[in-house]
């Protein structure tokens, strides 16, 4: 009987043994990289790796590419299990930097093989790239939001892109209509359901969102007066049956929707290559008469290190080389909307026949100057307690925009919420 | 007379009508998936909707098998389904036995603590569970106090261990090894028979429908399991079908690609639908057992 | 009598030595993992590092924490519309099916399939199904009967029912078929003899079916409120948690706040009291079905 159980039990852990080598597969010594998932960008990240590879004999990059939603889970449970990779491209560094999950990049960047701080342009190497005092990210692209307009219906309505909220307001309501049964045919706009392009409305009136910049910010404002009012003024659009919460690009491209407030990369669902004759514009969302523009957008992407890669000199050249001016002009051509972070670049553009296509587009040029001004993201893309944050914005602002409750209660609400995470962190 | 026949065969009627229109019901998604699958991407959102598509384009599912990796992700499913389910199955009778049929000292409570299991929440033990796979002792370069590696982390063991035990199946092996006559076991026993060979040459032989029940029911857990690979495999390479699913609906960029993602369904789905008709009997059975009384 | 004793004492060894591999499982991957889990509860653990000890501070904010609440009150609403719902129509159905009908199996059969099936990829087909452009088909169907378009999944009133409905077509199917099991215990002579004192099929469902299915009605609502109070693939895969968190469960919330925020001493607070809800649940359950019979 005994020697049966033995004979059973080493079975057993054969059987496990030999589907762990079906299922095993050899590990390389090689440097790995995740990025986001994005196949437009997969031939230029082949360009940057094999221009690396060359540069650097006797190693090899391994790129894999994850979808949005997932990096976040992803990137905890690798660095906690140890199979994180060598270099991460993602964003919300903070929210790693202060749990001690990747490592400050200082002593590099001032380094031998350092980099010149002075090359960003403004607003790109912020908050969301530090954490104490020290640089955990190199900012790798700049993303304004704005609203898109169908350039077929404007045109219908022999209207121009509008210069004022007022002009955009009457706009987005002469774009709307009811057939004779009363159901909506078409609505003025439609606006991606994140906290962002809500806060367009709120930053228009000269809102903002905390008192200061970094980690060290205790006190969430956006309820003042110019933040109820903002959000009254888009609030009325839903109200009216004017606006409606975007799920993707098919309202808009289908023509039921006129405008689309989003960041400037939604761009791609619409491309030429997939829409050949869908024509829009992209612009800011106008200031009321007598104001002045304001920009909304996020710098908040960034290329850090594990704190679990062995090798971090080698790391540190890849992150350098990947988040360099070549490679991100490369990456981020302008076209759908994505920005390089270096001054020069978006002042002077390569005269490549990517960047032909960059200086020719009247939609790419307001894009860069809106760059160039600099641009400064909300706090719950930068804060370490940011999924929290941005989770309580985005309920609240839907609690205004569908009436469940009035723009000012769900104002105070988010700020008392807000305040109090921001008490509780460190 | 007459009338009542007329009511009867008016009640069957409506019978008939509500369960019709009930089956319909549950199929209409089914095609429903498998007409959106077919369809390219221009006509995923026309209107009016084509129930048949114009075309049978099969171009979905080659992207889903052959770029999107489901061809992979199959084979990780197959095996780690099979493998699981063996192990299950003979855990779990072991131990549904022992309940049955053995005599010891702590049985109810040991039963009691196993029918505890079953009101875990799963969501409650994810994540400790997940750092004690981490932490195993003496795997994946850990020490003996479980420090230093990634344990079982994105390893075959660590993906099927803590599922192995079932307090459900352990339950429907109870029951019906309890109909089991008694006097067979005890005829083996007198006769000098080992408790492991009686169950082994006696006990299992007779037991080929209650085995078939717990081995399709195991296989489709598996088959069907989201949470725990999605949280213990780091490695693309070793994506179960589900995760990979979940992966490629993170991968869908814009709003046009239904009739790929429906496509990729369609290749997590329909293998359970096959299992199901090939063994239908086995699933009835099986939950027939849980529901009697004890 | 020797003999006897010898043969029991190999009984119980053998019982220890065959119960041995899953009580080991068990011990470390379920036993273990509720005790970390209640450890976890009392630490700032945040995915990495060290936890350190906070005492009952997780659960002063989880209890106190506006999501927190909300997420209860969902699961309650889901679990109450779905076990309700899903019970009826399985018993309906099954009484249904009860009859000699022409290819009962068949329909008994289409009507189990959903349950076999991925959670995950049925609720991206029924996603699809809710779509709110016109073409969607719930959105197409209904238009037949003059109901205009609705947003479905990103309309609050409309997102916890349409997830609840989608949750009951994939589970009402088993449910169903232990109902026709527990049907079939019930004796004819109960109904004839029911017959002959002039009882109409009404009467006879609400006072002999009903009462003796009590047991299996017991189980079913048991085990459906345990899984109900899990949900979260359909979560995950049609709404994740809106719109405005309408339909955020707490299995959903806890997922979120550990993997996504980061605050595991926060998720394992909330992982605790919803292991506490379901065990009270089941219990006094138990105890009033006991107390009644």
């Amino acid at each position: 009987m005994k020697r049966r159980i033995f004979v059973v039990v080493l079975g057993l852990i054969g059987i496990l043994l030999v589907s762990n080598s079906l299922w095993a597969y050899g590990a390389e010594v090689t440097l790995r990289i995740w990025d986001t998932a994005a196949p437009l960008r997969d031939p230029f990240r082949k360009i940057i790796f094999e221009k690396f590879e060359k540069e650097n004999p006797g190693i090899k990059v391994e790129f894999e590419g994850i979808p949005w939603g997932q990096f976040m889970e992803k990137i905890i449970t690798s660095i906690n299990a140890g199979t994180a990779p060598d270099v991460i491209r993602f964003g919300y560094a903070p929210r790693f930097a202060s749990r001690g999950m990747i490592i400050p990049l200082d002593e590099y960047i001032k380094g031998r093989d350092g980099i010149k701080l002075d090359v960003y342009a403004k607003g790109a190497l912020n908050a969301a790239h530090m954490w104490d005092g020290k640089i955990y990210a190199l900012p790798h692209n700049l993303v304004p939001y704005g609203v898109f307009y169908n350039l077929d219906l404007l045109d219908k309505a022999g209207a121009a892109i509008p210069k004022s909220l007022e002009e955009f307001n009457t706009l987005a309501r002469k774009l709307t209509k009811r057939d004779a049964k009363g159901e909506f045919i078409q609505r003025g706009l439609q606006v991606s359901e994140y906290p962002d392009y809500i806060l367009m409305w709120l930053y228009n009136r000269g809102a903002r969102d905390v008192d200061r910049y970094d980690h060290s910010v205790k006190s969430f404002i956006l309820n003042s007066p110019e933040g109820v009012q903002g959000l009254i003024d888009i609030a009325n659009l839903f109200k009216e049956g004017i606006a409606i919460f975007a799920q993707n690009e098919q309202a808009f491209v289908t023509g039921y929707t006129a405008m689309w407030a989003t960041q400037s990369n939604d761009a791609y669902m619409f491309r030429p290559e997939v829409y050949p004759k869908f024509r829009f514009a992209f612009s800011l969302l106008p200031p009321p008469r007598g104001k002045k523009a304001v920009l909304t957008g996020v710098c908040r992407d960034g290329t850090f290190i594990p704190v679990t890669t062995k090798n971090r000199d080698l790391a540190w050249k890849l992150a350098k080389a990947y988040s360099s001016k070549e490679a991100t002009a490369l990456l981020y051509q302008g076209k759908y909307g994505t920005l390089p972070p270096f001054k020069d670049v978006l002042q002077k553009p390569p005269a490549t026949p990517a960047y032909e296509f960059y200086q020719k587009d009247p939609f790419l040029v307001n894009l860069v100057q809106i760059a160039l001004r600099g641009l400064v993201s909300p706090v719950y893309h930068w804060h370490m307690e940011g999924e929290e944050i941005g989770n309580i914005m985005k309920e609240e602002f839907g609690n205004a925009l569908r009436g469940i409750k009035a723009p000012k209660q769900a104002l105070d609400d988010m700020a008392r919420r807000v305040n109090d995470i921001l008490q509780r962190s460190r | 007379m007459d009338k009542n026949r007329y009511l009867k065969v008016l009640c069957k009627l409506l019978i008939y009508l509500v369960v019709l229109i009930t089956s319909v019901v549950m199929l209409l998604p089914f095609l429903w998936m498998i007409s959106v699958s077919l369809k390219p991407a221009g006509q995923v959102y026309e209107y009016p909707p084509r129930f048949i598509p114009s075309t049978f384009n099969f171009e979905n599912y080659r992207t889903a098998w052959t770029r999107a990796n489901f061809s992979l992700y199959f084979k990780n499913t197959v095996i780690f389904a099979v493998i699981g389910t063996f192990l299950t199955v003979i855990s779990c009778s072991l131990g549904g036995y022992t309940f049955a049929k053995l005599r010891f000292p702590g049985k109810e409570v040991l039963f009691g603590i196993i029918l505890f299991s079953m009101m875990i929440p799963f969501s409650s033990v994810l994540i400790p569970l997940f750092l004690i796979v981490k932490n195993f002792p003496l795997a994946g370069g850990n020490n003996i106090f479980g420090k230093g590696g990634i344990g079982l982390i994105n390893t075959f063991s660590g993906l099927i261990l803590p599922g192995i035990v079932s307090g459900y199946y352990i339950f429907l092996f109870r029951q019906f090894f309890s109909m089991l006559p008694d006097e067979l076991i005890y005829a083996a026993r007198v006769d000098g028979c080992s408790e492991f060979r009686i169950f082994l040459q006696i006990i299992l032989p007779l037991s080929k429908p209650v085995l078939a029940t717990v081995s399709i029911f195991s296989f489709m857990s598996r088959w069907n399991a989201l949470l725990w690979p999605l949280v213990i495999l780091t490695d693309p390479k070793k994506r179960t079908l589900q995760v990979g699913l979940a992966i490629f609906q993170g991968e869908q960029l814009t709003g046009a690609q239904w009739n790929e993602l429906l496509a990729a369904s369609a290749i997590a789905l329909i293998p359970t639908i096959l299992i199901f008709l090939l063994g239908q009997k086995y699933f009835t059975t099986g939950i027939a057992l849980t529901g009697m009384k004890e | 009598m020797a003999q006897q004793s010898k043969l029991l004492k190999r009984e119980i060894y053998s019982a220890y030595i065959f119960l041995s591999p899953i009580f080991i499982l068990y011990f470390v991957f379920t036993i273990i993992p509720v005790g970390m889990s209640i450890y976890l509860s009392f630490t700032n653990y945040s995915g990495f590092g060290f936890p350190k000890w906070i005492g009952l501070d997780n659960y002063r904010y989880t209890i106190n924490d506006d999501l927190s609440r909300k997420a209860l009150v969902n699961t309650i609403y889901f679990a109450v519309g779905s076990v309700s719902l899903n019970t009826v129509l399985a018993l309906l159905l099954a009484v249904l099916l009860n009859h000699p009908l022409k290819g009962r199996a068949i329909f008994r059969n289409i009507i189990y399939l959903p349950v076999v099936t991925p959670m995950l990829a049925a609720a991206f087909v029924w996603k699809f199904i809710y779509d709110p452009s016109p073409s969607g088909l719930l959105n197409y169907l209904l238009g037949f009967l003059g109901i205009p378009s609705q947003q479905w999944l990103g309309d609050v009133r409309f997102a916890m029912p349409a997830v609840i409905i989608m949750s009951v077509w994939k589970g009402v199917g088993y449910n169903m078929v232990i109902y026709l099991a527990g049907l079939q215990g019930i004796p004819d002579q109960l109904y004839e003899a029911a017959e002959l004192d002039g009882a109409s099929s009404l009467y006879k469902f609400i006072y002999i079916t009903v009462p003796l299915l009590k047991p299996v009605t017991t189980f079913i609502v048991i085990t459906s409120t345990i899984s109900a109070f899990q949900a979260f693939e359909q979560i995950y895969g049609m709404t994740e948690g809106g719109p405005v968190n309408s339909t955020l469960t707490l299995a959903y919330l806890i997922y979120i706040r550990g993997f996504r925020s980061l605050k595991f001493g926060d998720a394992s607070a909330l992982s605790v009291l919803l292991a506490i809800m379901v065990f009270a649940f089941s219990i006094l359950y138990i105890r009033r079905i006991a107390r009644e019979s």
